[in-house]
């Protein structure tokens, strides 16, 4: 005889059992695949993994930042810069650029918050930080000015340079496995409690004794720092940094989409959007009758029409359309 | 005595400039004070009549500002329809949402400007703006003249439409007060579409209008988003003269800016200000009804 916590044993089981057998696919999947899917592959993972840290502070906490390439860019320009003037490996300068991004995320949302903005406000704020960041960096001879900083290529795995594509392709992976084990550590939590409060009903929560600037700011802090460590990850990838593909709001709409589109403020739902979306996007990319542009275009197309769609009709993403019906 | 001449020049064509600036803001100040909804593609909508004139020049002959006047009311049954579709559902819904109802619209329109016309910088030459002004050592091309009236007057045809028409007061009640003036029987869902498709209008038309000296591509709309973004932020949410007081502010900082620093440093200062003016004084510098 099954008795219900029988049955909740059989179905995380089953949930682990299913998400083990993902991660071993996708650790092989570049030993076998063809060097362009593995780029693609690399791709979609990066975008999981921008989601996984928007979702951080947008799906769980409800700060809806449209700044979050401020952070991409900071881990970028971090290990770049330590590494081109003092030879210290990116490896080491990802954690550089995770902890000046995590201060500058704290600074930032400690002044917004401080004088009260919230919502949509706080959206347009970021947004305009955005474009005084993209300035500086524009301006700025020593971090390249609008030409960027060119990185050598090299095998040299120390340096987090690589010929081959693959180990580009398991760091990424291994980065995204960890957001999402830290985003469940976060969501069972009692910090993640309080700010799912927050998000629900900020004044409520103040009023029910969550510190709810502190957890604002904090989790602005951790999301930006994980942020930045992409960025590193994006420079070392490319070997080029340039504030034109840093600051691009195409990054802050693929963290949105991935996230909205999968289910915002849950632990795998960043992770189905962006892959679903990035699937998409290069299956017909693959069409041979529609010009690369014309493609391009087209996905995009898409992607917004899916996107209001959704926001409309199915709020909580396709996560919980799942988790609605069982 | 040349610096001062040269100083003068500049600052000209920031105002002029300036004037085109405020009318891409005052719609989207329009939406943002009658329905609290911040539009993400009000700019993309001017960019998208920027290439219906573009179009209508091509295949018609029909000049710029000739389609700028034909574009003002297509764009008003346009904005009915968008709200009707899009806007609507959101209305409301969470901020969250209603910002990322309006974001997708803003893919959906950018990527399809990309998809049917690409992305290469466009321009359209107007015959009635041929040859300058020129006043002493001043020297004011008039198309950018025209535009500046031309953009001038649609403000002040929209003032006067809200101040002295009885959709303009239902339009300014639903803004002050949506809960009384559902209270006094005015139908708030007619109000918001009229809003909506008013404010859409205008942005088409404030695009129209710059067609013939601003370089045509799908990218302009983020432009002119984060345009009326600062414009109207730093005038005051929902202010009309606020609007075209922070739209001259903004096009002359631009113009000297990018004359004396370099353009991308200039950026950074407008933001800067929008920025700490968002922190400081968030009812811009004319604060109307909203605090």
């Amino acid at each position: 005889m099954k008795t219900p916590a029988a049955d909740d044993r059989t179905a995380s089981v089953l949930k682990i059992a299913l998400v083990a057998a993902t991660i071993v696919i996708a650790t092989v999947f570049p030993l076998l695949a063809r060097q362009q899917w593995v780029v693609a592959g690399i791709l979609i993972l990066f975008n999981c993994y921008l989601a996984q840290c928007w979702n951080l502070a947008a799906g769980y906490a409800g700060q809806f930042s449209l700044g979050h390439t401020i952070f991409l860019a900071t881990g970028a320009y971090a290990s770049t810069v330590l590494f081109r003037d003092y030879g210290i490996s990116p490896w080491i300068g990802m954690w550089a650029g995770a902890l000046i991004a995590a201060v500058l995320g704290a600074a930032l949302s400690a002044v917004a918050f401080w004088y009260r903005v919230r919502g949509v406000f706080f959206a347009v704020i970021t947004l305009s930080a955005v474009e005084v960041f993209r300035g500086i960096c524009s301006g700025w001879e020593f971090l390249g000015g609008t030409s960027g900083i060119f990185l050598i290529s090299a095998n040299d795995p120390a340096d987090m340079n690589f010929l081959s594509r693959v180990p580009y392709y398991e760091i990424i992976l291994g980065m995204v496995v960890l957001a999402g084990l830290g985003t469940l550590w976060l969501e069972r939590s009692r910090f993640g409690q309080y700010l799912m409060a927050l998000r629900e009903d900020e004044d409520a929560a103040e009023a029910s004794g969550v510190p709810t600037f502190r957890c604002k700011v904090m989790i602005i802090a951790i999301s930006a720092a994980a942020t930045a460590l992409a960025g590193t990850f994006y420079a070392q990838f490319l070997l080029f940094i340039v504030p034109e593909t840093l600051f691009t709001f195409d990054h802050v709409l693929n963290m949105m989409l991935g996230t909205i589109v999968g289910g915002s403020g849950t632990v795998i739902g960043p992770i189905v959007g962006s892959a679903l979306f990035g699937l998409f996007g290069d299956v017909l990319r693959a069409l041979p009758f529609v010009g690369s542009r014309e493609a391009a275009s087209l996905v995009r197309v898409g992607y917004g029409l899916v996107l209001v769609v959704l926001v409309l009709r199915l709020p909580r993403g396709i996560v919980g359309l799942w988790r609605w019906r069982s | 005595m040349d610096q001062v001449q040269t100083i003068i020049q500049v600052a000209a064509s920031g105002l002029l400039m300036g004037c085109a600036y405020a009318l891409v803001a005052v719609g989207f100040t329009v939406v943002f004070g009658v329905m609290n909804i911040i539009n993400f593609a009000h700019g993309h909508i001017a960019m998208a009549a920027m290439f219906a004139s573009f179009a209508l020049n091509r295949y018609l002959g029909l000049d710029p500002y000739v389609a700028a006047l034909c574009l003002f009311p297509t764009f008003l049954i346009v904005g009915g329809v968008l709200y009707r579709i899009v806007i609507a559902p959101a209305v409301t819904a969470s901020h969250a949402t209603q910002m990322l109802v309006t974001l997708g619209l803003l893919i959906v329109i950018e990527n399809s400007a990309n998809l049917i016309f690409g992305g290469d910088l466009r321009s359209v030459r107007s015959s009635l703006g041929e040859g300058s002004l020129h006043l002493g050592s001043l020297v004011l091309p008039w198309s950018r003249l025209i535009t500046a009236t031309g953009s001038l007057l649609a403000i002040l045809g929209l003032w006067a439409f809200l101040k002295f028409t009885r959709f303009g007061t239902e339009i300014r009640a639903a803004a002050s007060n949506e809960l009384g003036a559902r209270l006094v029987g005015i139908p708030i869902g007619r109000v918001f579409i009229q809003a909506f498709a008013l404010s859409t209008a205008m942005a088409a038309f404030a695009g129209a209008m710059l067609v013939p000296f601003y370089l045509i591509n799908p990218f302009v709309g983020y432009d002119f988003m984060l345009k009326a973004f600062v414009i109207s932020i730093i005038g005051g949410l929902g202010s009309l003269p606020g609007a075209v007081l922070a739209g001259l502010i903004i096009g002359v900082v631009e113009a000297l800016g990018g004359f004396y620093l370099t353009a991308s440093y200039a950026t950074a200062m407008v933001f800067g200000l929008l920025i700490l003016m968002l922190l400081l004084r968030p009812a811009g510098l004319m604060g109307s009804f909203r605090s």
